[in-house]
């Protein structure tokens, strides 16, 4: 009998456990739909050393032979595998936020290696506190995999952690809208150019030449831009989330969460997607 | 050592700066078949300037902070909207050369730390705008 009444005990324990992993679902799908944004963010697009061999010929304007073109990108290379780094970390955080949802599916984790070091890169800043915030996500999300938690911890994390998250998102747009702006100005700089090389006595061939050159980069700068305008909006929407979570952190379960939490997961993937 | 804050101003010269390039350039744009060479030229090296100063201040992050800065930079913060304003109504060329100029020196005067240079950059802006 006393076998039974345990046996029957477990059982609802179970349930209501099961129950409560199913309430958090739409946590779960916020938090996969903000670490695959953050992963494919961290993986594409156009980076600082892109824009370095782009800047490197459009502002030269004394160059003579090809090899006056030629420039050194590796500043802009260290910069972007530190900012990838911290894609990489905030999409760890967001797994690890998933796993406390709930979500089986996270387990793809490798932590990174070693931390985000504050220094300038060529003329690029990490700023000290950008690596604090990153750093110490780093640390709570491979604590999070590595330790056996409970998922009523998730409570505990998302208030202990918001402030950290709010920070590092509106760091990490900064430099998306501080590249998008740069880029913005090397359009700026090819108009002037080509405006000046068409007003210089050029021949039809060469004004051809001069057009076809500018609309096709121009074009191209314009995917970029719009690409990282779709990056920040999804950043924001993830920043918005945590937030979210926070101020409701006691009524995880309610409705209107719920149905909030479910649209920012959707436009998430939304604009990872398009 | 700047803040996040000095980094976000940082952020909003760079965008202050790029307005400015925007505007030279579709004057240039505009009127580059009507102006004299010479006035195309001057035109043309200050928006590269201006450029310059954009992309500099995009890349600064905190660095831009210097001991008083947010003294500093509330006025030139309490400017921004006047200018822009006034790069957007410009017909003509000289005026828009002396603005711009004066842009030019406030940007030189903010990467140097210079804070009284600062304050006399704004006075010329200020006076300039009115004219």
């Amino acid at each position: 009998m006393k076998s039974t009444g345990t046996l029957i005990g477990g059982l609802l324990i179970g349930c209501m456990m099961q129950v409560g992993c199913v309430q958090l679902k739409e946590v779960h799908a916020f938090t996969d739909s903000s670490q695959k944004s953050l992963d494919n963010d961290s993986q594409t697009g156009y980076g600082y050393a892109d824009y370095c061999f782009d800047s490197c010929y459009i502002y030269n304007v004394s160059g003579r032979q090809l090899v006056d073109f030629d420039c050194n990108g590796n500043n802009g290379e260290v910069y972007d595998t530190l900012i990838k780094k911290e894609y990489r970390i905030l999409g760890d955080y967001f797994a690890a936020l998933g796993k406390l949802a709930g979500s089986k599916s996270t387990i793809n984790f490798a932590p990174v290696a070693s931390a985000v070091k504050a220094g300038t890169y060529g003329k690029f800043v990490v700023t000290a506190t950008e690596s604090s915030v990153v750093n110490s996500l780093a640390t709570v999300a491979t604590d999070l995999f590595t330790t056996n938690y409970k998922s009523k911890k998730i409570k505990e994390v998302i208030v202990k952690y918001n402030d950290t998250i709010v920070i590092a998102m509106e760091l990490l747009k900064l430099h998306i809208d501080n590249l998008k702006s740069m880029i913005e100005l090397m359009k700026l700089k090819l108009q002037q150019r080509c405006d000046l090389l068409m007003a210089n006595n050029a021949t039809d061939g060469e004004k051809w030449a001069i057009v076809y050159t500018y609309k096709q980069k121009l074009k191209q700068f314009g995917q970029i831009i719009s690409s990282y305008d779709k990056r920040y909006q999804s950043m924001d929407k993830i920043k918005q989330g945590h937030m979210t979570l926070n101020e409701n952190v006691n009524d995880l379960h309610s409705d209107g969460l719920k149905k909030r939490i479910l649209d920012l997961a959707y436009n998430i993937i939304y604009l990872s997607n398009n | 050592m700047g803040t996040a804050n000095d980094a976000i101003f940082a952020n909003k010269l760079g965008h202050f700066y790029l307005t400015i390039a925007q505007g030279l350039g579709d004057f240039l744009h505009t009127h580059i078949g009507a102006l004299p060479q010479d006035k195309v030229r001057i035109l043309s090296d200050e928006q590269t300037r201006v450029i310059s100063y954009a992309n500099t201040f995009f890349s600064l992050s905190d660095k831009i902070a210097f001991e008083q800065s947010d003294i500093y930079f509330k006025g030139v913060s309490d400017a921004i909207g006047t200018v822009n304003d006034a790069i957007r109504k410009m017909e003509d060329i000289n005026k828009v050369i002396i603005i711009s100029s004066g842009v030019i020196t406030l940007a030189a005067a903010i990467v140097t730390q210079n804070g009284s240079g600062i304050v006399s950059s704004l006075q010329t802006i200020g006076a300039a705008v009115k004219v």
